[in-house]
C-alpha cells in the first residue's frame, strides 16, 4: 500500500539545482531495494505459459484480425522481463491530485496482461467474444497455475498483481522502509541547503 | 499503458491550484464584466430615475397649478421626497396620492393631512396607498362606498351617518403610529433605503443631465455614451495591463541595452576599484559584497563535495558489505561440503580405527573415557573433550579410591572394628561405576582373602583353585592357547591342574589365571633371553630359527611365549630344533 509523504518533490527540485551529485547518490540508495523487487518479479516470469499456445510467442509477430489495430500481444519472456522495472520519476497527477514518486512498473503489454488477468473477473468476462465459453477462465487458470495467483498489495483491486504485485507482497514493505528513510534524508539535506543559502536567493 | 504499483505517493497541490486559479480568473472576469454592466445600468437607471422624477415634478406642478397651488410646488416636492424617505413609498406613489387629494380638497395643507392619514392606513393595513388615498378623496366628497370597500372597519351604513372629519379622526386614532411602527420593520427599512438610492439616482441623473445639458448633449445620446463608457472602462483596464507589460518590457530592454550595460559596468568598476578600497579597505579587485558570498559558496561547494563523497563511501561500503556477505555465504556452503568430506575421511584414519576397535572391546570405564577423549581430541571437538575430561577425572579418582581400598584390605582383615559391609558396598559401587566386570570376590582372592557376601564377612584365603580353561588374554578368551601355555610353562599350575582340584568355589576367575600366566611367561622369557645372551657372549655360533605359524595368532607376546616354551622343552628333552618341528 503506498505511503504518502510531503515535500519530496520540492526537496528533489532543490537538490537537483543545488547539489545534483548528492541527489544522484540518494537515488542510487533508493534504487537498490527496488532492483531487488524487480529482480524477484522477473524471476517469476516463466519462459512460456503452459496451455496458452496462442499467447506464447510463436517465433513471428502475429497480425491483428482487424486491419489498423495492433494485434493481441504475444508472451515474449525477454520483453516481459525487461518491462518489469522501477521508476523514480514523478508521475502525472491523477484526477484527485495524487502523484506517485517511487513506483514499480510492468511496462510491456504482455506483461500487463499477465500481471492483471483476472483482476476484474476472476473467471473471465461474460462479455467475451470467444467461441469457447470457458476461454477466460482457462486463460486465467493457466496463468494461476504457471505463475501464481493474484496477490494484493493494497485495499483495492488495482493493487493486485501476479508478477510485480506478488514480488511487492513478498517484499513485505522492506523496500518501502528503505525508500522512506532515504527520502527523509533527502528532505533533511534539502532543508539544510536552503538554510545555508545566502540571503536574497 | 504500464501497470504502476506506487510505493511512495504525495498530494500535488499544483494541479488543484491550477484549476482553482482558472476558476478564480473566470470569476474575476465575470465580476469585471458585471461591474461594467452595473456602471452602465446605474447610469441608465439614474437618467431614467431623474427623468421619472422630472415627470412627476412636472405632473405635480401642473396639478397644483390647476388648483392655484403652483407656488407651493417646490416645497411640496421636498415634502414628498422626505415622506418617501421616511415611509419607503416611492415618490411617484406619493405624488399621485397627493395630486388626487389636493384635487379633491383644493388645499395643500388638508391634502398633506389626509395624505398622512392615508399613509397610516396604507402601512397599517397593507393596502395600496393609491387605493386608500382615492377612497379618502371620495369620502371627502361624500362618497363613502370606496372607503367601506377597503374593509378597514367601517360599513357603508356607519360611514353614511358620519362627517368626513369624524371619519378622519377615527382613522387617525385607529391607525395612529401604524406608519411609525411599520417603518421600523426590515422590509420598510429596505424600501426606505431603496428610495434613498432612487433619489440618489435622481440626483446623480440630475447632476449628470444638468452638466451635460450645459454641453448641449441629448439624453438619448447620453445613454449611448454611458454604455460606451462601460466599454471604455473595460478597454482602459486592458490598456492599463498592456501598458504595464509594455513598460516592463521597455525597462528590461533598456536594462539590456548596450549603453546601459556599459554605464552599469563603469559604475560597478568604479565601486569595486575606487570606492571599495577607500570605504571598506578591501583589496582592489575584490568586491565587498562578493567576498563573503565567495567564501560561502566555496564552503558550500566543499561541503557538497564531502557529502557526495560520504554518500559514495556509504554506497561503496554497502556494496562491499554485500560482497562480503555473498562471499561468506559461499564459504559457509563450501565449509558444509568440506565438513561432510572430513567426516568421510575420518573413517579411514588409523588412529580413529584403532580407537574405535578398542572401544568395541571389553574395557572398563576409565579406559573407555580415555579412548573417547582421544577421539574427541582427534575430532577437535573441544566441548566434548572438556566433558569427557571431567568424566575421566571422576573415573580416575574413583579408580584411585578403589585401588586404595583394595590395598588396605590386608591391613583391615585383622581389625575387628572394620565396617566390612560399608567397605564391600563401596567397592561394589566403585566397580559398577568404573564398569569393571571383575567379580568382587576375585579381587579379594587376589589379596588372599575370602569374601562371604551372605554374611558380609572377610577371612583369609587358605587355598586358591585355578581353572586353566578360562584364561582371558586382553579381554578375549583364548582357552586353547592359554591351556597350551599353561601346560608348557608352569609346573606348579600343571601340578595343580593335574591334582584335579576342581573349582569348588566359583570365585576363582579366569582373570587371576591370566595374571599368573602372564607373570610366569615374563619370568621365563627373561630367563631365555639371559641364556641367549650367554650363548652369544661365549662365541657360540648363532642359531637362526625360522618359525612358520599356522593358524591364528591373537597377540605377539603369546606367540613369543609359546615359541620360547617350545624351545625350552626341546632343550630340556635334549632334542634338536628342526625345520619341521611343530610347536603347536
Amino acid at each position: 500500500m503506498p505511503v504518502e509523504v510531503k515535500g519530496v518533490i520540492e526537496a528533489r527540485k532543490i537538490l537537483r539545482q543545488l547539489s545534483p551529485g548528492i541527489l544522484k547518490e540518494y537515488n542510487a540508495q533508493i534504487a537498490a531495494p527496488l532492483k531487488v523487487i524487480a529482480k524477484d518479479a522477473r524471476s517469476k516470469a516463466p519462459n512460456e505459459i503452459a496451455g496458452l499456445r496462442n499467447f506464447n510467442y510463436p517465433g513471428y509477430d502475429r497480425k491483428s484480425a482487424i486491419p489498423g489495430r495492433r494485434p493481441f500481444p504475444s508472451y515474449v519472456p525477454g520483453v516481459v522481463r525487461r518491462g518489469l522495472t522501477y521508476t523514480l520519476a514523478k508521475s502525472r497527477a491523477n484526477r484527485s491530485g495524487w502523484v506517485s514518486l517511487v513506483s514499480m512498473l510492468n511496462k510491456s503489454a504482455a506483461g500487463a496482461i499477465v500481471e492483471t488477468a483476472g483482476r476484474r473477473n476472476t473467471y473471465g468476462s461474460s462479455k467475451s467474444k470467444s467461441k469457447n465459453p470457458h476461454a477466460g477462465s482457462q486463460f486465467i487458470g493457466a496463468m494461476n497455475l504457471e505463475i501464481g495467483t493474484l496477490k494484493q498489495t493494497g485495499q483495492t483491486a488495482k493493487t493486485q498483481g501476479r508478477l510485480m504485485g506478488a514480488a511487492l507482497v513478498e517484499n513485505q514493505g522492506k523496500a518501502q522502509a528503505v525508500v522512506l528513510r532515504v527520502l527523509d534524508q533527502v528532505a533533511r539535506v534539502a532543508n539544510d541547503k536552503i538554510a545555508r543559502l545566502p540571503r536574497g536567493n | 499503458m504500464a501497470i504502476n504499483f506506487p510505493i511512495v505517493t504525495t498530494f500535488d497541490e499544483k494541479a488543484v491550484k491550477k484549476a482553482s486559479n482558472a476558476f478564480t480568473k473566470l470569476g474575476k472576469t465575470f465580476v469585471g464584466a458585471f461591474s461594467v454592466y452595473k456602471v452602465v445600468q446605474f447610469g441608465k437607471e439614474s437618467i431614467k430615475a431623474f427623468s421619472d422624477a422630472e415627470q412627476e415634478a412636472r405632473l405635480l406642478n401642473a396639478q397644483l397649478n390647476s388648483i392655484n397651488l403652483g407656488f407651493a410646488s417646490p416645497y411640496l416636492n421636498q415634502f414628498i421626497d422626505k415622506l418617501s424617505l421616511a415611509t419607503g413609498k416611492t415618490g411617484g406613489e406619493l405624488t399621485n396620492a397627493f395630486v388626487a387629494l389636493s384635487q379633491a380638497t383644493g388645499d395643500a395643507t388638508t391634502a398633506q393631512k389626509i395624505l398622512a392619514t392615508a399613509l397610516d392606513v396604507s402601512l397599517g393595513t397593507g393596502k395600496d396607498l393609491q387605493s386608500v388615498s382615492v377612497a379618502l378623496q371620495r369620502a371627502y366628497k361624500g362618497e363613502t362606498t370606496a372607503l367601506a370597500r377597503l374593509r378597514i372597519g367601517f360599513t357603508t351604513a356607519e360611514l353614511k351617518g358620519k362627517d368626513f372629519n369624524d371619519v378622519l379622526d377615527i382613522l387617525q386614532k385607529k391607525f395612529k403610529g401604524a406608519a411609525a411602527d411599520a417603518t421600523d420593520t426590515y422590509a420598510v427599512k429596505m424600501a426606505r433605503l431603496a428610495e434613498a438610492v432612487d433619489q440618489a439616482k435622481e440626483q446623480f441623473g440630475k447632476g449628470l443631465v444638468g452638466s451635460l445639458d450645459k454641453s448641449s448633449i441629448k439624453v438619448e445620446e447620453l445613454q449611448t455614451k454611458i454604455i460606451n463608457l462601460g466599454l471604455a472602462f473595460g478597454d482602459t483596464a486592458a490598456a492599463a495591463v498592456i501598458f504595464g507589460d509594455k513598460t516592463i518590457d521597455a525597462f528590461s530592454r533598456i536594462q539590456k541595452s548596450s549603453a546601459v550595460q556599459f554605464v552599469l559596468g563603469l559604475f560597478e568598476k568604479f565601486t569595486r576599484f575606487v570606492i571599495g578600497p577607500i570605504v571598506f579597505g578591501e583589496a582592489p579587485g575584490d568586491s565587498f559584497a562578493t567576498a563573503d558570498a565567495k567564501r560561502r559558496a566555496e564552503a558550500a561547494r566543499k561541503e557538497e563535495k564531502s557529502a557526495s563523497a560520504r554518500l559514495r563511501t556509504a554506497n561503496a561500503l554497502a556494496k562491499a558489505e554485500k560482497k562480503i556477505t555473498d562471499e561468506k555465504t559461499k564459504q559457509t556452503k563450501q565449509v558444509d561440503k568440506s565438513a561432510i568430506l572430513n567426516d568421510i575421511n575420518k573413517r579411514f584414519e588409523m588412529d580413529r580405527i584403532q580407537i574405535q576397535a578398542a572401544l568395541g572391546g571389553q574395557i572398563n570405564e576409565v579406559e573407555k573415557l580415555r579412548l573417547q577423549l582421544m577421539q574427541a581430541i582427534l575430532d577437535e571437538d573441544v566441548k566434548r573433550a572438556i566433558i569427557l575430561e571431567g568424566q575421566l577425572n571422576k573415573a580416575e579418582s574413583a579408580a584411585a579410591e578403589l585401588a586404595s581400598l583394595l590395598d588396605s584390605l590386608d591391613e583391615m582383615v585383622g581389625d575387628p572394628f572394620v565396617d566390612w559391609p560399608a567397605k564391600i558396598t563401596r567397592i561394589q559401587e566403585l566397580l559398577k561405576q568404573l564398569n569393571i566386570k571383575i567379580p568382587i570376590e576375585t579381587l579379594f582372592a587376589e589379596k588372599g582373602l575370602k569374601l562371604d557376601q551372605s554374611t558380609m564377612s572377610v577371612t583369609k584365603l587358605e587355598r586358591m583353585d585355578v581353572n586353566a580353561n578360562n584364561v582371558y588374554i586382553n579381554g578375549a578368551m583364548a582357552g586353547a592357547t592359554a591351556a597350551l601355555g599353561a601346560s608348557a610353562s608352569s609346573s606348579v599350575l600343571d601340578a595343580a591342574a593335574a591334582a584335579g582340584y576342581r573349582a569348588a568355589d566359583p570365585i576363582i576367575t579366569p582373570a587371576v589365571e591370566a595374571h599368573a600366566d602372564a607373570l610366569l611367561a615374563l619370568a621365563e622369557s627373561e630367563l631365555a633371553l639371559a641364556d641367549l645372551m650367554l650363548i652369544e657372549s661365549g662365541g657360540m655360533p648363532s642359531v637362526e630359527v625360522n618359525v612358520n605359524v599356522e593358524g591364528s595368532v591373537i597377540a605377539e607376546q603369546d606367540l613369543t611365549a609359546t615359541i620360547l616354551d617350545n624351545l625350552y622343552n626341546y632343550q630340556k628333552a635334549g632334542l634338536d630344533i628342526r625345520v619341521s618341528s611343530v610347536a603347536i
